[in-house]
């Protein structure tokens, strides 16, 4: 099967391409080794199916993000068919900035200039042909979001693939350049890279990190040609880029003519109340407090609510017909109750993280994502963090597993790190039922207030644990802000949906897998050893809460049952208030909860508990999305940790003081 | 004219011409709104310089100012809009 690898900027509407070309024959996956997402999928023409690789969107091929090295290793390794590239048609010059880096790889290639409809708003005229003609490359125009221009697109792709003549490779260096780079490509000739010769001489005078470390690695040149070649990058390497545009300059100066003056676009009429300095925070957090309302409301209340009551509702069914099959009590408490906590605690959770991928699909697709970081970055920068930063605290106030994997737009190794350490006090949405009991149980009638303070103490924390960080583990600059701000679209909804779908999939294929298996293994411990009573002390799961309780003393809850339901918490956290039940009234929820929580704890010491749980070790699902994400256990060891210390300090804390002012 | 950071006018006399050329060339965070200016040249500021490379800002890009007031500077470049922190934009130098 022919592949075909889809190349092109950020926000050029490579992605609504591949989506209006594939359908919904797509899947995501991953590229090995790097936090990149890998999107597939096929179309059909004439009866035989195409694979199309959607390439994560670039500007250049360069290689200091995970992004570029694995868009350029696919095209020079993996040899595509056909390369096809999607072009702004607004943004024309730019965007041919990558254009000239496939052209001098000499890849079979043809161009998709998008946005047609945009461009003939900014009365921007495009002589197709010549531009064709001048870059050598067939071009056809599309508007992807309309899906104008795909079946004429489909048809080129086929034909091109299918002549057999490799296209020239574009070479745009002049003079002593060009001298040095034939001179290099002679000493590579001699040699076996895994690149061509010619394209790694021209990534080294560019200065190209990977290119620099390969070809160090493999001894070809000896310290003095080192110390010669760093002479070289230093005199040339601008030249490069010169080049590149003059040669993009000249050719776009002859085929494409635009107005004079670009006129203020309605995009510019909304950036200029969306950035003002005084309304863009406010605005931000009222967009914010909007979608989390809408998030828990329709998530949680809603839906959380039916998919919960289908559950118990399956279970008892299962339970009664395993029972009426005379299977062994065991295996009926097993699968009746203990896989289906499992299954519930992940199901009942997955409407608000639907809700929650739609909004932050709505969010990107529009284009407000980049300016919420924009008006965030002021405020983020005093603590020694990137404005990017923000977005995925937001995403962790539903749940820190996105929360996390969102940290993927910082490319920034250091800002990154950060933002994924501090994102588990971004208190997420399965510890508020956690919230809701103890409230109900102490504090009725100031429910939002008790509310409304843990949120902004787990905000205050993380923002104070991110300026620690930023000043000693990750001491260094921060990285500059740099961010395109597309203009405003329109999202495609069936697109968006889509996109949801996918994320939600993945997410209950990694983390609902392991919410599933720990908390089944929970109700496992409390089961045992066999003959002992569910949920008692004298269980597996009694024992460890006993062994650990001397712990939670100072905080005022040292009680077994108390730290049971803590790491029950680590398991899942959605598993707290259940096995809080269980263990001190045999119910997972209702009045009798509420009574025994009453009965069992102070309101000084409900508060205190709760801020443990606002604070402490983030579930397992967090702790392996940060071992996939960072690609280490150490980091993963640490995020189980290192939230636990400051949880217990503070809770402590607040328990100790609060006792000395007579609560 | 906003934060007189860095501007001087530098003037040349080019014989094959009448007249003079005037040049003023001011920092990218001292440009008023809605002003245009070409890149004159960027200074050396490590990894962000080749990112800047790739986003079209090069010498003779025409930028026009949108946003010049707290925060990172918001401006205009052959159809694309960029937002850059003013501590990178300082090492921008425009010709107006």
């Amino acid at each position: 099967m022919n592949n075909i690898a889809l190349m092109g900027n950020p926000n050029s509407g490579k992605t609504t391409l591949f989506n209006g070309l594939t359908g919904s024959n797509q899947h995501v996956g991953n590229w090995p080794g790097v936090t990149v997402e890998k999107k597939e999928g096929q179309f059909k023409y004439n009866n035989k199916k195409y694979n199309i690789i959607d390439l994560p969107g670039t500007y250049s091929l360069g290689a200091y993000s995970d992004d570029e090295v694995v868009a350029r290793d696919f095209i020079l390794k993996d040899n595509p068919d056909i390369v096809v590239n999607v072009v702004d048609a607004t943004n024309l010059e730019r965007n041919l900035y990558l254009t000239s880096q496939l052209l001098e790889m000499g890849v079979k290639m043809i161009i998709v200039l998008n946005m047609m409809d945009e461009a003939e708003k900014k009365y921007i005229e495009i002589d197709i042909d010549k531009l064709s003609s001048k870059l050598n490359v067939p071009i056809i125009a599309t508007v992807a979001s309309k899906e104008e221009g795909l079946d004429q697109l489909k048809r080129e792709i086929i034909r091109t693939i299918n002549i057999d003549t490799k296209p020239k490779k574009h070479f745009f260096y002049k003079d002593e350049l060009k001298d040095t780079l034939d001179q290099l490509t002679e000493t590579f000739n001699k040699s076996d890279l895994p690149y061509p010769s010619d394209w790694i001489a021209i990534k080294l005078i560019e200065g190209d990190e990977q290119i620099l470390n390969l070809v160090k690695d493999a001894d070809i040149l000896d310290e003095d040609a080192l110390d010669n070649l760093s002479g070289l990058i230093d005199k040339f390497q601008l030249d490069i880029v010169d080049s590149r545009y003059s040669f993009i300059r000249n050719i776009v100066g002859k085929s494409v003519k635009r107005p004079l003056e670009d006129m203020e676009t309605t995009t510019d009429k909304i950036d200029k109340v969306v950035t003002n300095k005084y309304l863009g925070v406010p605005i931000f957090a009222f967009i914010m407090f909007s979608i989390f309302q809408l998030t828990f409301f329709i998530g949680e209340d809603l839906l959380g609510a039916s998919v919960e009551g289908f559950i118990d509702f399956l279970g008892d069914k299962v339970f009664l017909l395993l029972a009426t099959l005379n299977a062994p009590a065991w295996l009926t408490s097993l699968i009746g109750e203990g896989l289906f906590e499992g299954v519930g605690a992940v199901l009942e959770f997955i409407p608000l993280i639907m809700i929650l991928y739609f909004f932050i699909g709505i969010l990107e697709d529009t284009g407000y994502m980049a300016r919420a970081a924009y008006v965030m970055d002021g405020i983020m920068r005093k603590i020694g963090l990137h404005g990017k930063t923000f977005i995925p605290m937001i995403v962790g106030f539903g749940c820190n597993v996105p929360g996390i994997m969102a940290t993927r737009t910082l490319e920034n190794k250091r800002d990154r790190m950060i933002a994924i350490l501090i994102n588990p006090f971004m208190s997420c949405g399965a510890k508020l039922p956690i919230y809701l009991i103890f409230v109900a149980a102490f504090f009725p009638d100031n429910g939002g207030t008790v509310l409304f303070a843990l949120y902004l103490l787990g905000i205050l924390v993380a923002l104070l644990m991110g300026k620690i960080f930023s000043s000693t583990l990750f001491k260094g600059e921060e990285s500059h802000f740099i961010m395109e701000l597309p203009p405003y679209r329109t999202p495609i909804f069936k697109y968006v949906i889509r996109d949801m779908w996918d994320k939600v999939s993945g997410f209950i294929k990694k983390a609902g897998t392991i919410i599933f298996a720990v908390v089944t293994l929970l109700w496992i411990l409390a089961n045992l050893p066999a003959g002992v009573e569910p949920y008692s002390q004298a269980s597996i799961l009694g024992k460890i809460g006993t062994f650990i309780a001397p712990i939670f003393k100072p905080a005022g809850f040292g009680t077994w049952q108390a730290s049971v339901s803590l790491f029950a918490g680590i398991a899942a956290k959605e598993a707290v208030v259940a096995t809080l039940g269980m263990v001190y009234a045999g119910v997972s929820e209702g009045s009798r909860l509420i009574t025994a929580l009453q009965e069992n704890f102070t309101s000084l010491s409900a508060i205190s508990f709760l801020v443990m749980t606002l604070l402490y070790t983030p579930c397992t699902a967090v702790i392996a999305t940060v071992k996939n994400e960072t690609g280490s256990n150490k980091w993963a060891l640490f995020i189980a940790v290192y939230p636990f210390v400051v949880a217990w300090i503070i809770s402590v804390l607040v328990f100790q003081i609060g006792t000395l002012l007579g609560f | 004219m906003s934060g007189n950071d860095n501007s001087y006018h530098l003037t040349i006399h080019n014989d094959n011409k009448k007249g003079m050329i005037d040049l003023n060339i001011i920092n990218l965070t001292a440009m008023d709104n809605n002003e245009i200016g070409k890149i004159e040249e960027i200074n050396r500021c490590g990894n962000a310089q080749k990112r800047l490379h790739e986003l079209g800002l090069y010498k003779d890009a025409e930028i026009k100012m949108l946003k010049n007031d707290r925060g990172p500077v918001i401006f205009s470049l052959s159809g694309s809009k960029l937002a850059l922190g003013r501590n990178l934009a300082s090492h921008i130098k425009i010709s107006v």
